[in-house]
């Protein structure tokens, strides 16, 4: 390998770093563009009886003013997946109802910020205010119906509005009462997991224009180009091909920005007013007025028998999507999926819920995707039944996780619902060397069983283990276009979206590989719906799995097309002349790749070289993770610290070392930041913490040493070996630290965050 | 949203107070800036105190004097103040957001606005320290915490006593070390004079006198600071925020205290 | 009002309204490395440097910043590149949004205390520029690498 497994830099790192202006708001003209602004709801749920917009109207410099009798009535979903979307078409551009606090009431144009934000305020809403549904446990059955007009299912997902249900999901496998009879020891807790925030440094954000063809071209801060753009034409009832969807550099999306946001409504205000426009989100509509993790509610039931094997689980759950239904099932049957799978010599399991409707700001797509919700619980019951019988938490995981060329009850029933089959086998699979790799970094065997005190001051290990996917399999379809250029470059051409992460310079670096170049050669464009070939967009762990390997079915096919051309320039038949990536030759005679690329444009047997694949497959490899984690507690006051995590990850094959290390740190530091930082507070369904001053992410000062081992590992059906770790590497801190805890203190923390006031309470008798 | 209409930097104090007194809403702009944004506040006059010369630290003889516009920054960083009140300082300042918010913000606009999240001000509060308004007007802290603020002043410097024969501590719960503090305490001895002030209740700092009067009486040992301590968190009143619960801060207030006082041993 | 400022060495008027801050001035002069993260003071992501200090450009009123000497990242020469290419070494420029205030923060980091700042000291230094993309432990390595040369 000349160029796979190398540490390269980010083609992009040195200039963004050195702070190019190459991200939304710094592309468009701020003199001629209107700003948009929108107009929140500050009730829960309400029906807007009356809005008078003369005023506003009225100001100077304010251009247009749309309330919800102005814009189309039809209902979509935001979510960015693929179509038919398995969301609720539940959400209006604008709409007669207000389903949480932050919805959108009215939207204004106007010449600046400031002008937009006064004529805010001179808006007179008349609203007819009803009582909220804010709890998620008591949403079934509540007097308020939170759509009362129904919504649109693309997908049958079990939606009943007049219930505020979004979505049920339920999968069962065997006789669940015969299996826990069989059980000598059982646990039974309820877990917790709250709202977290992404907080994507770049807030959401787009602008739009017509282009001189009179299209609609949309820039835009997203994960989902395409998406965007079919969901755009489904909204504003425009062709697809009037719209042109284009991401430049992003700052973030962990999720976030798998959905539209902003895009409506500056394509609106464009369309109406033939005036381009951007609308920038504040860090407070980030918070309260896009979407957050789902939080979610598990009662987990699980059994062993006396020599530890888990014979049977049944979960409950109860996921809150809030006001709208973006990902809502499909987030809460990954909590299912990529869960139970991970152990497998269960007789039965029952998996049942819903996912409910709140008048609260939604739940989205956040990097893990349900799983991160479904591992604090699995794992802490098993953490909690490995406690129960005395047993090493390690053991029970040994005894228990499907292991290499091993399948799942979950396969097998996932049938019956109705559902695409996804792999049977999973053939590539190192757990039992994660477990191993982290037992030994941290230390397991000579601190786990011993509370160590040293005055007030206390020491837990606790672990927990993940798997994830690589790619929706049967759906997530990726493609590359490879063209050459006359020096013997390539342009690489790929819908993918990199959203900081370095998609495209891995991309760059398979291309560079099959083409037998160096990684200079190959330069990038990516995720403009108009240039690049169709890719469902970052998310589901799939860019590196599924556009990876359309980028070598491109430049397979291009090489292949390299090798004929040369052969004809050489005069010799194909099969006698080979291509090193320098040249095409037979024995004597070659031509080097530039000068056949000159000619192929300019000289002779003039044509364009373009070499195309996409990809798409039934396999999700997922990768495997276990993680560790070593706390010290003050027992006086509960503050405590991280003072060690050990991940032991197998990705597959690692494509850039550099690269995949910093996506595990800043995935295990987002992590520990859902297990002890974050922390969401709603009062009467408005959300409290809705700035950075009152809801904390990790801070440097926070962030305990880490360390990553990648378990060496190669995927047959990955590129060049690869599987994914960008989504895996989030789930195992909240459940590790927990048992860390509880190691340390005694005290079991059930609902998230771990705080040190948890602690107190705990060790108080309090239900933490 | 903020709206300032006018934006004056006076050159003098008298020339600041005049301004100040021109306009009904006007205001001073001291290091306050950070919170003005916060609110949605429309300021007719903003009366920058910037070009005063107001950002210097002073030893003068048995004080300090900290002007109204040293930034926190200036004063963790002060050679002098480093080797003053047994270095407290740095810790009372170390965690508040980064070094390009403490450039920013001053001790003399925390003190002035009396701001209840604030670790200086507790810090403050248990030294010997005074306010000294316009025209020479002082008040100690802890009465200027309890009395109404005049309309029109001006802080120009807060002066504090002994600073090379205090010692004094500083310690607080803080969930990430990004974040305001859960709660916080700090304490000081001066020729056997105790002070011991709890803030973040979530109310603004206030001072323990019972327990500062049981430990003028029988010193500072290792016992007699975890009983000051429990005093201490038995006589103020604990509350709850979206941070914490009153339960929780009234629980882990003694350990907080006794860890600070054993700082002074 | 109109302000003259020096930035980046060059001296730039700008008609400003008496609340607006540094970020939209600078913004708006062109100086578009300079970010906004948040409405609260809390990210670090505008930090620019007044006087060589690093500030918050969200929370520096412009009318403040008449007369004085801004350097934002456009400006800040080949030791900034220095810092930039450290980061990057690292693979710590992920999405590029927090970088510039964080070179700009390092630089001012380096005056201040020198190459011999342990990691507690660096940690405590730059505990305001935010991050949720790298983890913080690669731009630490980063850091490292340039004070060190």
């Amino acid at each position: 390998m000349k160029v796979i497994g190398k540490s390269y830099d980010k083609k992009d790192g040195i200039r963004l770093a050195m702070g190019a202006p190459a991200y939304t708001e710094d592309l468009y003209d701020t003199k001629s563009y209107l700003t948009v602004k929108l107009l929140r709801s500050p009730h829960p749920f309400a029906r807007i009886v009356s809005i008078d917009t003369s005023a506003a109207l009225a100001l100077e410099g304010v251009v247009a003013v749309y309330t919800h009798n102005d814009v189309p009535k039809t209902q979509y979903t935001r979510a960015g997946q693929n179509f038919p979307e398995p969301s609720n078409y539940d959400k209006r551009m604008l709409d007669e109802y207000v389903r949480y606090v932050g919805d959108e009431v009215a939207i204004i144009a106007a010449e600046t910020e400031r002008i937009a934000e006064e004529a805010m305020k001179l808006i007179k809403v008349e609203y007819e205010v009803f009582e909220p549904v804010v709890d998620a446990e008591k949403a079934i059955g509540h007097p308020s119906v939170i759509h009362p007009e129904g919504v649109v299912e693309k997908i049958p997902s079990g939606v009943d509005v007049e219930n505020n249900i979004a979505a049920t999901y339920v999968l069962a496998y065997g006789n669940l009462e015969e299996a826990f009879s069989k059980c000598t020891h059982v646990v039974e807790h309820k877990y917790y997991t709250q709202a977290q925030a992404h907080v994507m440094m770049e807030t959401h954000r787009s602008n739009a224009h017509l282009d001189h063809n009179d299209r609609l071209v949309v820039t835009t801060s997203t994960q989902v180009p395409f998406h965007a753009r079919r969901i755009l034409a489904h909204a504003l009832d425009l062709p697809v091909s009037k719209i042109r969807v284009i991401k430049p550099r992003i700052g973030g999306g962990f999720g976030g920005k798998q959905a539209l946001h902003t895009e409506f409504y500056t394509a609106f205000v464009t369309l109406k007013t033939g005036r381009p426009s951007m609308l920038t989100y504040t860090r407070k509509e980030a918070f309260e007025s896009t979407y957050t993790r789902h939080p979610m509610v598990f009662t987990y039931k699980v059994g062993a028998d006396d020599a530890g094997i888990i014979r049977a689980i049944k979960v409950n759950g109860i996921s809150d999507t809030g006001a709208y239904g973006e990902h809502a099932r499909t987030v809460f049957s990954a909590a299912c999926l990529k869960v139970l799978s991970m152990y497998n010599k269960m007789e039965a399991f029952d998996f049942e819920g819903n996912v409910v409707y709140t008048n609260r700001t939604p739940g989205g797509a956040l990097r893990g995707y349900g799983t991160t919700q479904g591992v604090f619980a699995i794992e802490s019951a098993i953490n909690e039944l490995a406690h129960e019988m005395a047993m090493d938490p390690c053991r029970i995981r040994e005894l228990n996780h499907t292991a290499e060329g091993e399948t799942h009850l979950v396969y097998r029933a996932f049938g019956s619902d109705g559902i695409k089959k996804p792999l049977k086998l999973i053939e590539n699979n190192k757990m039992s060397t994660c477990i191993e790799h982290g037992k030994k970094l941290i230390g397991w065997d000579e601190k786990y069983g011993k509370t160590i005190v040293n005055g007030n001051k206390a020491r837990g290990v606790g672990m927990a283990l993940s798997m994830q996917g690589s790619g929706i399999p049967s759906i997530d379809m990726g493609a590359a276009i490879i063209k050459l250029n006359e020096d013997g470059s390539f342009n690489l051409m790929m819908g993918a979206t990199d959203l900081g992460t370095g998609s495209d310079t891995v991309l760059a670096q398979i291309a560079a590989e099959v083409l037998s170049v160096p990684l200079e050669k190959i330069s990038v464009h990516s995720s403009d719906t108009d240039v690049t070939p169709f890719d469902v967009g970052a998310y589901a762990s799939s860019t590196t799995y599924i556009t990876g390997t359309a980028v070598i079915n491109a430049a397979e096919d291009i090489r292949s097309q390299i090798l004929n051309e040369g052969a004809a320039m050489l005069e010799e038949a194909p099969e006698q002349c080979e291509y090193d990536g320098e040249r095409v030759f037979c024995g004597e005679k070659s031509i080097n790749l530039a000068d056949l690329a000159m000619k192929l444009l300019y000289v002779k047997n003039q044509k364009q070289l373009v070499g195309h694949g996409s990809h798409v497959t039934e396999k999700s490899p997922p990768p495997f993770l276990a993680g560790f984690a070593e706390v010290e507690v003050d027992l006086d006051t509960g503050e405590f610290e991280i003072i060690d995590y050990v991940a032991a990850v197998d990705g597959g094959a690692i494509l850039n070392p550099k690269l995949a290390l910093i996506q595990m740190e800043g995935g295990l530091v987002q992590g520990m930041g859902m297990a002890v930082f974050e922390d969401v507070k709603f009062i009467d369904g408005k959300l409290k913490t809705n700035s950075l001053l009152e809801y904390k992410i990790p801070t440097r000062s926070d962030v305990p040493k880490i360390t990553v081992d990648f378990v060496e590992s190669y995927e047959p059906s990955g590129p060049f070996g690869g599987k994914s770790v960008g989504e895996v590497c989030i789930n195992t801190p909240s459940p590790a630290i927990a048992d860390a805890i509880f190691n340390a203190t005694g005290v079991r923390i059930r609902k998230l965050p771990v705080t040190p006031e948890k602690i107190i309470l705990g060790k108080m008798g309090h239900d933490v | 949203m903020l709206t300032i209409r006018e934006y004056a930097r006076p050159q003098t104090m008298d020339e600041a107070m005049t301004l100040l007194k021109s306009n009904k809403k006007s205001q001073v702009l001291g290091g306050g800036m950070l919170m003005l944004k916060l609110g949605d506040k429309t300021i007719d006059l903003a009366v920058d105190l910037v070009d005063l010369g107001l950002d210097y630290i002073k030893p003068i003889e048995n004080a300090v004097e900290i002007g109204a516009m040293a930034t926190f920054h200036s004063i963790e960083t002060d050679p002098y103040l480093k080797n003053c009140f047994s270095g407290m300082w740095t810790d009372a300042m170390k965690y508040i957001v980064g070094v390009q918010f403490r450039n920013l913000a001053t001790l003399g606009a925390t003190a002035y606005s009396k701001y209840a999240f604030s670790d200086p001000n507790t810090a403050l509060l248990a030294l010997d320290a005074e306010l000294v308004m316009y025209g020479d007007r002082r008040m100690a802290f802890d009465e200027f915490l309890a009395k109404r603020k005049r309309r029109f002043d001006i802080l120009e410097k807060i002066v504090i006593k002994n600073p090379e024969t205090t010692k004094a501590a500083f310690d607080s719960i803080r969930r990430s070390k990004g974040d305001f503090a859960v709660l916080n305490a700090a304490a000081s001895v001066c020729d056997g004079k105790y002070r011991i002030s709890v803030g973040i209740r979530p109310r603004v700092a206030k001072l323990a006198t019972g327990a500062m009067a049981y430990l003028n009486e029988n010193g500072l040992t290792a016992e007699t600071a975890k009983t000051a301590a429990k005093m201490a968190a038995d006589e103020l009143d604990f509350a709850t925020n979206l941070r914490a619960s009153g339960e929780y801060r009234k629980a882990v207030a003694p350990a907080l205290i006794e860890r600070v006082l054993l700082k002074l041993l | 009002m109109n302000i003259t400022l020096t930035v980046n060495g060059k001296k730039r008027t700008a008609e400003i309204s008496p609340d607006d801050f540094l970020l939209e001035t600078l913004r708006s002069l062109g100086f578009k490395s300079v970010k906004r993260g948040c409405d609260t003071g809390s990210c670090g992501l505008c930090t620019v440097l007044v006087e060589g200090k690093p500030v918050l450009s969200c929370s520096y009123l412009s009318a403040r910043a008449d007369g004085h000497e801004v350097t934002t990242i456009e400006g800040a020469g080949e030791e900034a590149k220095k810092v930039a290419s450290a980061l990057v070494g690292e693979g710590v420029e992920q999405c590029g949004f927090c970088s510039p205030g964080l070179v700009l923060s390092i630089l001012g980091m380096k005056k201040e205390l020198g190459s011999g700042a342990t990691d507690d000291q660096i940690k405590n230094y730059l505990n305001g520029n935010l991050c949720r993309c790298t983890g913080y432990e690669g731009q630490l390595r980063g850091i490292r690498q340039y004070l060190e040369v």
